[in-house]
């Protein structure tokens, strides 16, 4: 491993692994093997790095290494419920064995589960988006197009805003 | 990365680190020795059939039944074919974790597609010369002995079971290839 990778590594942890951290403890609930999915992220990310030639940004780079990382490991573990494009889910899924204090925090719990069964794709703009990345990053990091990245985020939007405007309604009815 | 809808999202994990470099540098060599012994095993049970269909042959041969001791030899080599093509098959795809994500899960599919639907071509083709071999060579000894319409009897009762069989594990696989080509053409349309 050359300095300058070195470097690069060490920056991209700086930045980058809580966020690493919370991808892979999105797409796998068991938190043993959250654990080793997020340090096979970060050594296909190591290893990668003696290819980074900067013609794209070092958060593209990683973001992309992550997910692809998410995505074989989901690959191999699709022994679990069926995956349904977000198209078709209406509502947010119940979360098991949640202990939610806030709404916000069951709400969090929920998305984690509505990832859990979304297909890769779906997936990775979900959690880019909740990242607080753009339609355009997201579309840079994923390959999809910029209308393809909107419609997920404004359809996970709607999902978020109806299930918020339940919430408030039973509150309210209450 | 501060933008995030959720404070809550952004704020999980945020004492994370990265993995040592010299741990991914170890992890790294696990990861080839896990890929060698994999397929050193899937060696050892192909080669584990080879002595089976070789003792068979020589059996066949010593007790002078050459066609049946020439289709255990044909099975031996269409298993030896097998064995070839699993391991180029299911050797892991380079790994290129940078690219972008859906062009990387098209390449994945693609490759598991094609392997699927080529199946009969790889899997099941390689032994069936042998098989048919051996069923001509049962069936000619059977006529010997009982007359053709026994022999045609007892060859169409084992072709079809062994027809049943293979159907089974061609439809199987189309049926799977069927469902990634839509997941692909899904991707296809997100580019």
């Amino acid at each position: 491993m050359t300095e300058q990778t070195e470097q690069l590594y060490r920056q991209a942890g700086e930045q980058f692994a809580p966020a690493l951290a919370r991808l892979a403890r999105s797409v796998e609930r068991d938190a043993d093997k959250a654990r080793d999915l997020e340090q096979e992220m970060h050594c296909a990310l190591w290893s990668s790095l003696a290819r980074f030639d900067g013609r794209c940004a070092l958060k593209t780079w990683v973001y992309r290494v992550a997910h692809n990382v998410a995505a074989d490991h989901v690959a191999r573990s699709m022994r679990g419920p069926q995956r349904v494009p977000l198209e078709d889910i209406d509502c947010l899924p119940s979360p098991a064995n949640v202990e939610a204090d806030t709404a916000e925090a069951l709400v969090l719990a929920q998305v984690a589960e509505l990832i859990r069964r979304l297909p890769p794709v779906d997936t990775q703009v979900i959690v880019l988006w909740l990242e607080g990345e753009s339609a355009a990053a997201i579309a840079e990091i994923t390959g999809l197009s910029t209308g393809a990245v909107n419609v997920r985020v404004h359809r996970i939007k709607t999902l978020l805003a109806s299930h918020f405007t339940e919430t408030d309604q039973a509150e309210t009815a209450v | 990365m501060s933008n995030s809808p959720f404070s809550l999202w952004a704020a999980a994990a945020s004492d994370a680190t990265f993995t040592d470099p010299a741990a991914c540098a170890a992890h790294a060599g696990e990861f080839e020795r896990r890929i060698a012994r994999r397929n050193r095993i899937e060696r050892i049970a192909g080669w584990i059939q080879l002595p089976v269909w070789g003792g068979m042959a020589a059996f066949y041969l010593r007790v002078g039944e050459v066609p049946l001791a020439l289709s255990a030899i044909m099975i031996g080599v269409g298993v030896l074919v097998v064995l070839r093509n699993l391991t180029r098959r299911a050797d892991n795809l380079d790994r290129h974790p940078e690219e972008p994500c859906r062009d990387h899960l098209v390449r994945q599919y693609r490759r598991q597609y094609e392997a699927l639907l080529s199946v009969p071509l790889w899997y099941i083709g390689p032994v069936m010369p042998g098989l048919i071999a051996f069923l001509a060579a049962v069936t000619s000894g059977i006529a010997e002995v009982k007359g053709w319409d026994a022999a045609l009897a007892e060859l169409t009762r084992r072709g079809l079971f062994i027809g049943l069989v293979f159907c089974a594990v061609v439809l199987l696989n189309w049926y799977g290839a069927r469902r990634l080509k839509r997941d692909l053409e899904r991707l296809e349309r997100l580019a």
